[in-house]
């Protein structure tokens, strides 16, 4: 595999298509809009098939070329319904893509746009297409009433379209993992565990983001052979308000660092795409960093330069 | 050890779970209040790391406490 010069050239999306009113949902829930930004969160009664193929094909219908040449298609979630198949083979099936498309899962979260971007970047010196669909419905998994979750979590899919060509590079990567906190958000159908309900210790997973995430930064900033001063944007998974607080005075106001967390809650995997899909044309001619952290535990960061 | 106001810390405390600080004393626990959940733990570590210069990062502990003693001890053992 090489590695190549790439675009991204468009994100859809499909949120769940009920909008609720976090204060609507127990009285006690309005004290936490102030900390974790998210007045309205949104809930669907689809499986997360049906909302990633709903992605999918809005990507699809705006850029048929997809169809003309082997893709690869990369399906990011925790949210299948289904143990097997891939959700990826179903998608390359139903979007009518070619036989010859590369197809596979990556079960991660918050962290998955990161890690199935940087993938991308290794195959689209075989690939002129790659496609990330990331989907996650964990509203699903939580019980409604749990404050920590229920405030925060939104249902969603996106669909990104990567093509060769461009000026886009990674400049520099890391990955981290550390599944000793695999317990600190979790959820089992396992009724012993949590009785099934997804399960997050905020205090922990935000002690791990402190932890790791500005650092890695800064790392991999040093293996790109970047400062902070040659940074244009900071692409963060939108977690909380109390969590981007935390990253952006790490990172420094002067640094352009937005935040969509007011318009969609925490989509998990689909935050990031979610968070560029407005600004494409800056990202593919800036330089930026994008980090991704949290389930697993995991944190994955990209050095992206188009110089 | 190091010399901790603690009625700073209880106030503190009190504002970042948004409850009257008349009802948090030295002796509260996270099981006397809703508002104490995980939520209300990070708005608390984030109070922690504003004004005791980035502690919780270096104190893990913090992030498991369930009292506004034991904040206060780890305050006054690593602060």
């Amino acid at each position: 595999m090489l590695d190549a010069r790439f675009q991204i050239v468009d994100i859809c999306s499909e949120l769940g298509e009920t909008e609720i009113d976090v204060s609507s949902i127990s009285p006690d829930f309005e004290k936490a809009i102030s900390k974790t930004g998210i007045s309205r969160v949104f809930q669907t009664a689809r499986d997360s098939y049906q909302l990633s193929l709903a992605a999918a094909a809005g990507l699809l219908a705006r850029n048929p070329e997809m169809q003309s040449k082997p893709v690869a298609l990369l399906h990011v979630s925790q949210s299948n319904a289904e143990f097997l198949p891939a959700y990826s083979c179903r998608l390359q099936n139903d979007l009518n893509l070619q036989s010859e498309t590369f197809a596979f899962d990556i079960g991660q979260g918050c962290s998955g746009f990161v890690q199935a971007l940087y993938l991308a970047s290794k195959l689209i010196g075989d690939y002129e297409y790659v496609v990330i669909v990331c989907c996650d419905t964990y509203r699903s998994k939580l019980d409604h009433l749990d404050r920590s979750t229920s405030t925060i979590f939104s249902d969603g899919a996106t669909a990104t379209l990567i093509q060769r060509g461009g000026n886009l590079r990674i400049a520099g990567h890391t990955h981290i993992t550390d599944g000793s906190g695999a317990d600190l958000l979790f959820h089992s159908r396992n009724l012993d565990k949590n009785a099934g309900k997804l399960f997050m210790a905020g205090g922990d997973v935000l002690l791990f983001t402190k932890r790791v995430v500005f650092r890695q930064a800064e790392e991999t900033l040093l293996r790109a052979d970047k400062t902070l001063a040659d940074v244009d944007l900071v692409l963060v998974h939108q977690a909380s308000k109390l969590v981007l607080d935390e990253l952006e005075r790490r990172f420094g106001s002067e640094l352009t660092f937005p935040r969509n967390i007011e318009q969609f809650g925490n989509t998990v995997s689909s935050s990031i795409p979610l968070l560029i899909q407005s600004m494409l044309d800056l990202v593919n001619s800036s330089t930026s960093i994008m980090c991704g952290f949290g389930v697993g535990l995991s944190s994955s960061c990209l050095v992206l330069t188009s110089k | 050890m190091t010399e901790v106001n603690k009625e700073f810390v209880v106030n503190g405390i009190a504002e970042s779970l948004e409850i009257d600080i008349n009802q948090v004393s030295i002796t509260s626990k996270s099981s006397d209040f809703e508002e104490w959940d995980s939520l209300g733990h990070i708005s608390i570590m984030s109070f922690l790391d504003k004004n005791f210069n980035e502690i919780t990062e270096r104190v893990p502990d913090f992030a498991s406490a369930t009292s506004v003693l034991e904040i206060i001890n780890l305050l006054e053992k690593f602060g």
